[in-house]
């Protein structure tokens, strides 16, 4: 793949990936659910992506992992919870969108080889 | 916001150019976690400003600049991809703090500029 057709397919990915995210955004309840859902499961696809083949990894990781997640808006969310003085809120949702990510990319990168063999 | 075709379209189009824009500037660094703490600081300001400023506050614009754009030029899997021991796992925290106090700095922005914006044009 040239690598402009390289870019267009990363950007492509990440343009789908954010439409995802968008419709994924509109599960919000006490807390943006469908922001957090939509990283966690970004973080676990990059984490079974580790172990992917080397040509389709940028796609996969730059751009569907990378545009389905976003770190904009969970500051967003917790900068405005603080604005409003709502510090068990901005709190959780911060600490939750560490934890559960994190915890999806561990599992994903732990799995990813166990699926390959 | 509803999800009309419009809506739709700005923010595929948003994503698509801060997704190449973040995978791009990723080769200029070294170091995938210094490229992931600039654009992330960056985007945070950024969304802060475009919250911040009456200007961005329409459901097609919000869609390009804040989800598209910020959304896809900002990622969260590559900065968990980046906490690899305690070391780096305690400069992520760090980098949730900047980065909301990045927003909050720049949405003050945003709002005065947006004053400034307004005065101006009364006066005209």
């Amino acid at each position: 793949m040239s690598d402009f057709a390289l870019v267009l397919a990363v950007a492509l990915a990440g343009g789908l990936a954010s439409v995802l995210r968008l419709t994924l955004s509109k599960w919000h309840g006490w807390l943006p659910w469908g922001i957090l859902l939509a990283n966690s499961a970004a973080s676990l696809g990059l984490g079974l992506a580790l172990h992917l083949a080397q040509a389709g990894q940028p796609i996969v990781v730059a751009g569907i992992c990378g545009g389905l997640s976003t770190f904009s808006s969970v500051v967003a969310a917790s900068g405005e919870y603080l604005r409003g003085r709502l510090w068990l809120k901005a709190a959780l949702y911060t600490a939750l969108s560490f934890a559960i990510p994190f915890t999806a990319l561990t599992l994903g990168a732990f799995v990813g080889p166990l699926l390959l063999n | 916001m509803t999800l009309s075709a419009r809506v739709v379209l700005l923010t595929f189009v948003g994503g698509a150019l801060g997704t190449a824009l973040r995978w791009s500037l990723s080769f200029a660094f070294d170091s995938s976690f210094w490229a992931i703490a600039l654009v992330n600081l960056l985007g945070a300001f950024a969304i802060g400003f475009f919250n911040g400023h009456r200007y961005f506050h329409t459901d097609a614009r919000r869609a390009l600049y804040s989800i598209g754009f910020c959304g896809g030029f900002t990622t969260l899997s590559g900065l968990m991809a980046v906490a690899v021991s305690p070391a780096s796992g305690l400069m992520v925290g760090l980098e949730f703090a900047l980065g909301i106090g990045l927003y909050l700095l720049g949405r003050r922005t945003g709002d005065s500029t947006s004053a400034e914006t307004a005065s101006e044009a009364d006066l005209v």
